[in-house]
């Protein structure tokens, strides 16, 4: 690949840069479209055999044919006037709720960018698929209503109450608030009832799954007024005792407000409201990627300091993940824009391409390696380093500075 | 010259840090790769995704800018290759093909935008807040280039940003931009003509991008 040599082919180059600035929030995107395409069922590619439409002509047919002599009719539901589609993405607007309205009086109101999907209506209740962001639910309570809200790899089974129901795939997040009644969250694993009052809060990490729970608050819950709002439980074996409390304090919403704010790309907030809550903390809660991101926020924020200890936790905790290389192209890009330790930095673009020799940073790493050598006037290795990048990418971002080191 | 010397890292991993669900390992070739998707392989899935994953982002990136909906785009752009993948009649083509993909998958999300009037004049004005320089710092000029460029993207038609960002933004030569367009190279030149025209037009009420637009540059390589 070359981009022309012109001044916009210069401004592409530029703005490919700063695109790799946000490596940490890319990453874990991607992160997140592999666990949803390889849950996605199905996808051998191969095309449908014509027997197989009719089979599920005749297959649809009988169920219309079941549901009319059963006398029981799906639940309609309308979003903003109109019809809701059957697995159809719903998402609501960047600045608005969106209220999905059953014809039982239930509604689910999506919360500001958050999406869903509506599977299965039926006569007592539906599946809702939360795709990401919150959703709050006020069922309606026949005595035989049955709803069900998929987030991940939770289910909430819901026969009458008022709940609200987080989750972030891309930090593999979920978070559970009722306010009425009570629900079963299962998945993983985890079959558990949650009552009026109490909130759970559950993350995927390498070693398993971190699971709290928050008890009913004295001030919205008179039968156990003697315990503390902020008394937190946390399963003990996928933490240390900081990170579990500190994450505990995240149902607060500390932990959503930098993550949010990182989702959107405004690092320099995410960095604030993590700062806000306590970086240290914040780092202790945090999965790889979001280790990531926090490296990240700091970074761009001018924090050289947390920047590298929220990289080196990850590096540290999670000795087996693959973000380790991003973690340390980043720790590269501190030391040397930041720190002016072009050693340093030399070093952990080294780390980072053999780390991931094919990665996507691999051939930024080795361009900045070259730059690192140069300026910490190791000359021979900046050769040898501009030799390596001109025999693996010729026509890479750095090739005229590896020439112009080799003239 | 001292030799650097990294700050520790820790100790081994205990063995509970290790991950519970290891995919099949497919280590096959392109062409094998492509036949195991199209029998439906789990293991192929896992690799094709691993394989393709960082060209397929970059392309979806580099035509949308961050976009907080990457995720769902990226996804979206696999489950529509795997779901098509018995239309590749060269399976060694398959990273071509799959750019031609992630290609109208961005396309497809720049059309369902502009076609929402409102969303629209959201996505607009959000994008020029997501990529919102971060303040003084080695960054700052890059970061208010690139919020400048993908709000003068945006006032491009979808066909003319998709050109763009891949010449300019990804660097891929006009013969990869045009297959991955599914045009002709001649098509796709006169494309990018318009795309440069219109760019540098509206670039011009943007002083972040002075130095770039200004002097009338022509795309070559051709």
């Amino acid at each position: 690949m070359a981009r022309p040599l012109t001044p916009l082919g210069e401004l592409g180059a530029i703005v490919s840069q700063a695109l790799d600035d946000d490596g940490g929030a890319r990453l874990a995107a991607i992160d997140a479209a592999r666990e949803r395409f390889e849950a996605t069922p199905g996808g051998s590619g191969q095309p449908v055999r014509r027997y197989v439409w009719l089979g599920a002509a005749l297959a649809a047919a009988a169920a219309v044919l079941l549901w009319f002599l059963s006398g029981e009719r799906a639940l309609s539901c309308e979003v903003e006037g109109e019809a809701c589609e059957v697995n159809a993405p719903l998402r609501a607007r960047p600045d608005q709720a969106l209220a999905l309205r059953f014809s039982d009086g239930s509604t689910f109101a999506l919360s500001a960018a958050s999406s869903a999907r509506l599977l299965a209506p039926g006569a007592t209740g539906a599946e809702i698929v939360l795709d990401q962001g919150r959703i709050s639910a006020q069922v309606v309570h026949t005595g035989k209503a049955s709803w069900r809200v998929l987030a991940g790899p939770f289910t909430v089974r819901v026969t009458g109450t008022a709940f609200d129901a987080t989750w972030q795939p891309a930090t593999q997040s979920f978070a559970l608030s009722v306010s009425a009644g009570s629900v079963v969250v299962s998945g993983l694993g985890v079959d558990r009832l949650v009552r009026a009052g109490e909130q759970v809060a559950a993350d995927m990490t390498p070693q398993g799954l971190a699971w709290q729970t928050r008890q009913p608050a004295a001030a919205t819950v008179s039968a156990a007024p003697s315990v503390p709002a902020a008394e937190l439980e946390a399963t003990p074996s996928t933490r240390s005792g900081g990170g579990a409390s500190s994450k505990a304090a995240g149902l607060d919403g500390a932990d959503a407000a930098w993550r949010a704010l990182a989702k959107q790309g405004d690092l320099r907030g995410a960095f604030a409201a993590a700062q806000a809550r306590g970086f240290d903390a914040a780092c202790d809660a945090a999965s790889p990627s979001e280790l990531l991101l926090l490296g990240d926020a700091a970074r761009v924020s001018g924090h050289a300091h947390s920047a590298t200890d929220a990289l080196l936790a990850l590096r540290r905790r999670y000795p087996h993940d693959a973000r380790r290389a991003a973690a340390a192209f980043s720790l590269g890009k501190v030391a040397f824009d930041q720190l002016h330790d072009y050693g340093q930095a030399a070093e952990w673009f080294a780390k980072s391409q053999s780390e991931q020799p094919s990665g996507r940073l691999a051939r930024e790493a080795a361009g900045r390696r070259i730059e690192a050598l140069r300026n910490a006037g190791h000359v021979a290795a900046a050769g040898q380093a501009a030799r390596d990048y001109l025999e693996r990418y010729p026509d890479g971002p750095h090739a005229e500075l590896a020439r112009a080191q080799l003239k | 010259m001292p030799v650097p010397v990294l700050r520790p890292e820790s100790a081994p991993p205990p063995p509970s840090a290790r991950r519970v669900v290891v995919p099949l390992p497919f280590t096959g070739d392109t062409v094998a790769l492509v036949h195991a998707l199209r029998e439906g392989h789990r293991g192929a899935k896992a690799a094709f995704f691993e394989r393709y994953s960082s060209r397929v982002e970059r392309i979806i990136t580099h035509v949308l800018g961050f976009d907080s909906e990457l995720a769902d785009v990226v996804q979206e752009a696999f489950v529509g290759a795997l779901n098509s993948i018995h239309t590749l009649q060269e399976p060694s083509s398959l990273e071509a093909w799959l750019s031609r993909v992630a290609a109208l998958t961005a396309r497809k999300v720049l059309r369902s935008r502009s076609r929402r009037g409102w969303l629209r004049r959201f996505v607009d004005s959000h994008e020029e807040e997501r990529h919102e320089p971060v303040g003084p710092g080695p960054d700052f000029e890059g970061r208010q280039a690139l919020r400048a460029v993908y709000s003068v993207l945006a006032r491009l038609s979808a066909d003319e940003r998709i050109a763009f960002a891949l010449r300019f933004i990804d660097g891929m030569e006009l013969t990869e931009v045009a297959a991955a367009c599914g045009v002709s190279l001649a098509t796709i030149k006169r494309r990018l003509g318009r795309a440069e025209q219109r760019f540098v037009a509206h670039a011009k009420n943007f002083p972040e991008l002075e130095r770039w637009v200004n002097g009338g540059s022509r795309w070559q390589g051709r």
